[in-house]
């Protein structure tokens, strides 16, 4: 399932042979990257990332990844990336991106470009880089925004984006704007829809549009972003038609799901510390579907955090965090969902208290541990946890994480 | 003599900060700019400006993260932390939206880094005097 369209193979093959060019030009105009991440999870309720209840080594990330700059406007980059996460996902390698980036303005004011490929949503703060845990200030990226159920939707786009920066007097602005198709494997089917149904989401299309205004100290970071998923839905008949007909009554049949994602960001930082605030609202639309997957046709989830980061020195980091998902605005202690779909109310919220430690004893190797302690269940995969009603709302989760760079 | 000790406290800070920005910000004579702006420099060293205002392309050269010199130089010359400039470089390579500096071992290493390569900019702690091919950068 290596994940690629035609559209995608014509800049990868290409690029698979960068170093060999580069390397008979004798410039030094590309460079290579990746990196290696072992976790092991253990949680006392609940699983995350394989069977975290019995201590999970379940999760890898492993990723290389190369740019090309043949022309000074003009530069080629590709990752490809394997990531095992539980039952989740099975660590077969994807294209992460692949994208020609043109520069075709530059100048002291500032500059412009178009990205051509398969590129990276610019979501918040942490989507583009989330899979790497050198920039990552934990083992998790806060799950109440950056839900990992629905990594594959956020991930990244096959389309055109466009980018901006100004360069003002304080510091500078800078803009993405990607048109694309997202990405919708079956862990969208997950999240949305809480299984994988018979069918699938062909001709998704949507927007992305973020920005960020930097201090030329980068003492304040302000950004706000938004986008808009247009999935559809095609229902596979034959395959419903087998199932039972308690089953079939409450499936999704063709039709749309309507996500529109706003997102605030802020981040403030002094030599030691950093701070960091996210909220996010998505109102998901999924009337047209005929299923029942939540309490209403429309659905308004709410999210966010806090985080402080404390850099004690070059080598060790402390950080806390404190971050709330709410999947249904009008629900939020679920029991609204209890009563009409018969899941527990835990699985509607999620309220996460997160305290954990870095140590990175030279540039090449980062160590994290952090603790998690949980109340609610919002934000577990249901391909690690299938019986919802096995689960349990208060939980807490104990993460190590080890990762290699060159 | 009380009165003395103000001018006296003020020289010593005069002149510890003169030693601070003894060096500073090193470019092949290539380069055509005699002065940058902290702004241009920011975004030169965090890899965003790609090109020298007269067109050239900008070689970004630099000591590991670690080093003393790199860490003085990001804070007192680009008026940001290590950390900050690292973030960003990380977050450009990882996304696929950028590329690193090249990062060399050694002062002795940059001046010769930069004396051989056009567009080259990098830093060092010492006075230029006699280096041939390497000028210094006024940053204002």
């Amino acid at each position: 399932m290596l994940n690629s369209s035609k559209f995608i193979k014509w800049l990868v093959l290409p690029m698979l042979w960068l170093p060999h060019w580069a390397a008979a030009s004798g410039a030094d105009n590309w460079e290579v990257n990746g990196f290696a991440t072992q976790g092991f999870f253990y949680s006392d309720h609940n699983n995350i990332y394989g069977q975290s209840e019995d201590g999970s080594l379940d999760f890898r990330e492993l990723a290389v990844n190369g740019v090309w700059q043949p022309t000074d406007d003009l530069f080629f980059a590709g990752q490809l990336m394997s990531r095992r996460a539980g039952e989740a996902q099975d660590g077969s390698p994807q294209v992460d991106y692949a994208l020609l980036d043109y520069r075709f303005a530059e100048n002291i004011d500032g500059r412009a470009g178009i990205r051509v490929g398969r590129i990276k949503n610019p979501f918040g703060f942490y989507n583009e880089t989330r899979d790497v845990a050198f920039t990552r200030p934990s083992i998790l990226l806060a799950q109440a925004v950056y839900f990992d159920n629905a990594r594959d939707l956020l991930l990244s786009s096959d389309g055109v984006s466009f980018y901006g920066a100004r360069y003002m007097e304080h510091g500078w602005l800078d803009m993405d704007l990607l048109f694309g198709k997202p990405n919708t494997e079956t862990t969208v089917e997950y999240a949305y829809l809480s299984q994988d149904w018979p069918g699938e989401f062909n001709d998704s299309n949507g927007f992305m549009w973020r920005t960020v205004y930097n201090t030329s100290d980068q003492r304040w970071r302000l950004g706000f972003t938004m986008g808009r998923f247009n999935l559809e839905y095609n229902a596979d008949e034959a395959a419903l038609a087998a199932l039972p007909l308690l089953t079939q009554m409450v499936a999704p049949q063709d039709g749309h799901i309507d996500i529109d994602a706003y997102l605030l960001s802020a981040q403030y930082n002094l030599e030691h510390w950093s701070f960091t605030a996210e909220l996010s609202r998505q109102k998901v639309n999924w009337g047209t579907l005929d299923g029942i997957f939540a309490t209403d046709p429309e659905n308004r989830f709410e999210s966010g955090y806090l985080q402080a980061e404390y850099r004690i020195s070059p080598h060790w980091t402390l950080m806390a965090r404190y971050e709330e998902l709410y999947l249904d605005i009008e629900d939020r202690d679920g029991r609204q969902a209890e009563a009409t779909l018969g899941k527990p109310a835990h699985t509607q919220f999620a309220k996460d208290l997160i305290l954990g430690v870095g140590w990175q004893p030279d540039p090449q190797w980062l160590f994290r541990a952090e603790w998690h302690k949980v109340r609610g269940t919002a934000w577990l995969p249901e391909q690690d946890n299938p019986d919802q009603n096995a689960l349990r709302k208060n939980w807490n989760l104990f993460a190590l994480q080890a990762t290699y760079r060159f | 003599m009380k009165f003395l000790r103000v001018p006296f406290l003020l020289s010593i800070i005069l002149l510890s900060s003169v030693h601070v920005h003894a060096g500073g910000v090193v470019v092949n004579t290539g380069v055509s700019e005699i002065s940058v702006s902290r702004q241009f420099l920011l975004s030169a060293f965090a890899m965003r400006t790609k090109r020298w205002p007269d067109g050239t392309p900008i070689q970004v050269f630099v000591l590991p993260d670690e080093n003393p010199h790199h860490i003085r130089f990001v804070k007192s010359s680009l008026h940001i932390f290590p950390y900050q400039l690292r973030n960003i470089w990380d977050r450009a390579v990882f996304s696929g939206s950028g590329q690193s500096p090249h990062i060399v071992q050694s002062e002795e290493e940059m001046l010769e880094r930069i004396r051989t390569v056009k567009g080259a900019v990098g830093y060092t702690s010492k006075e230029l005097e006699g280096e041939q091919g390497v000028k210094q950068l006024k940053v204002y």
